[in-house]
């Protein structure tokens, strides 16, 4: 398959030699520490139960869900005694998230983080989210990705972030379907193969994406197309819900894309 | 009086006489100057993790500073046989005692004023830092937990026989302190009996110094806690400074004042 972007650099850095693998544990610490700084401090220790299993979702994404969330930070239940109770004064106790340019506080931790270790996909996704969306600077939240697709190539996580902001901050449908169709044409024979919930979740999202760009354009034929793909690839965890989209978008007139696309 | 303060004058002498604070003031003024000088998508306000990294580096000094300051006082005094002329001045045990407390705490508190001017100077120049109240309280803080501290070095001096193993063990249980201490009753609760005993006496007879470990507030831009809460800690922390003062004085007035 052919390369969107060049092949990883195989030099030996400092970093690598120092750390070897435990460069990995030290990436996901610093993430960690950039979601503590989203927190404003406020965050379970690895006493908490809570502390296990806990999503990032709400760290790179607007669709994370909020109750989950609220019960996750609970953890801090009633003082157990005098000492838990006065100790609660002198470190932060309150959930809150960090807003507006208060959230580039946590873009050094990720940047160390990804200079640390080069193949962890996510913390150039959460840079560029915040980057976009708080930050309001989409170039250099696209050169991040790209960035992170030197280090990671063809990663198709990261082509599907940059197909995201080429649209949504650019509003560019001709690089966005580009990237949006690579990542699927090359997850579509893994997933009909070996599907792993990952890549099904991937492959959903830039199925969605795609089919909204289409419909955009009004090529609700190409936009029905793509959703029809999700499911026969079952990928989409609400098949109801893409069937009513089909049948919707079905309704529509069948009109000439307003702008050229390349598929 | 006047004798304490003397002996104390002479502690204070020895922090600029050794290097100690000068490798570690260089040290976290290097390290945190490197941070700083480092772009991060062309923000150049940004001080949260230049705050943290710094106020680790200043914690971490200022425990080393004061531990081995204190723990060698009355160890050197006896080494060197200078503590018979000392104490024939007249000087008491007592006031021996409390004048090496007070100079290893005022020599710790000199060094802990020159960090955090240094700090505030980094904060303040690059944007807007931590609120300045919580600042000030998170000094205040610091200042009582080495008192404590201090005291807990100076205690060991005449327990262990040696400085290097005091310092030692004085560096691992404030360290372990300020870490775990907050979580001990968690971890009670977690185990049987009888560690779930065991464990909840550690917590409640351990001098708490994680209460006066403010630098999550200060990073994230907290207010400060109520002041008659910082007032509480301070009190907290004179008592078991006195406790651990206390301590170092009914086994120092036992001890034979020459390593025979």
């Amino acid at each position: 398959m052919q390369q969107i972007f060049p092949r990883k650099a195989t030099s030996v850095d400092l970093i690598h030699v120092l750390l070897g693998n435990a460069r990995e544990l030290l990436a996901n610490h610093l993430i960690k520490k950039a979601d503590v700084y989203f927190h404003a401090g406020y965050y379970p220790s690895i006493f908490h139960e809570a502390a296990q299993a806990r999503s990032r979702d709400h760290l790179h994404s607007e669709e994370y869900d909020e109750h989950a969330h609220e019960k996750e930070m609970s953890f801090l239940s009633k003082p157990k005694d005098i000492i838990d109770r006065f100790g609660r004064y002198f470190y932060p106790t309150e959930h809150r998230h960090l807003h507006g340019h208060e959230t580039a506080e946590i873009l050094p931790w990720l940047k160390f983080a990804a200079s640390v270790d080069p193949q962890n996909v996510e913390s150039y996704v959460i840079t560029a989210f915040w980057l976009r969306r708080e930050l309001h600077k989409p170039d250099q939240a696209e050169a991040f990705l790209r960035e992170g697709l030197k280090a990671n190539p063809n990663n198709l996580t990261l082509l599907y972030e940059l197909a995201r902001l080429r649209w949504e901050e650019y509003a560019d449908p001709l690089k966005a379907t580009n990237l949006l169709h690579f990542v699927l044409n090359s997850l579509r024979p893994k997933i009909q193969q070996e599907p792993n919930p990952e890549q099904i979740e991937i492959f959903h999202r830039a199925a969605i994406l795609l089919a909204h760009i289409y419909e955009q354009q009004r090529d609700f034929k190409s936009a029905v197309s793509i959703l029809q793909q999700t499911l026969e690839l079952n990928t989409a965890p609400k098949p109801e819900v893409i069937q009513q989209k089909i049948e919707e978008l079905n309704q529509h007139e069948v009109e000439p894309p307003t702008n050229q696309t390349c598929k | 009086m006047h004798k304490i303060i003397a002996i104390s004058g002479v502690v204070i002498k020895e922090l600029y006489r050794r290097k100690d604070f000068y490798v570690l003031f260089v040290l976290t003024a290097l390290i945190t100057l490197l941070m700083g000088s480092a772009n991060f998508f062309g923000d150049a306000s940004l001080v949260g993790y230049i705050t943290e990294i710094a106020l680790l580096l200043i914690w971490i000094s200022l425990l080393v500073i004061s531990i081995s300051t204190a723990a060698r006082q009355i160890p050197s005094e006896r080494e060197n046989r200078t503590i018979l002329p000392l104490l024939a001045k007249p000087v008491t045990r007592g006031q021996l005692i409390m004048g090496k407390f007070i100079g290893s705490w005022l020599a710790a508190t000199i060094a802990m004023l020159v960090f955090y001017l240094f700090l505030a100077a980094i904060i303040w120049s690059r944007g807007e830092g931590p609120k300045i109240s919580t600042y000030i309280q998170g000094i205040w803080l610091h200042w009582v937990s080495l008192a404590i501290i201090t005291a807990m070095a100076i205690c060991g001096s005449v327990f262990f026989s040696a400085p290097s193993a005091n310092i030692t063990i004085t560096l691992i249980v404030t360290s372990a302190i300020l870490m775990v201490g907050r979580y001990l009753n968690l971890l009670a609760e977690q185990n049987p009996e009888p560690f779930q005993s065991i464990i909840y006496a550690i917590y409640y007879a351990i001098p708490h110094l994680e209460w006066y470990d403010l630098r999550d507030s200060i990073v994230h831009k907290h207010p400060p806690a109520p002041w008659w809460a910082a007032g509480a800690a301070t009190l907290y922390g004179t008592v078991y400074s006195a406790i651990f003062l206390t301590i170092t004085w009914l086994r120092f007035k036992r001890t034979p004042l020459t390593n025979a």
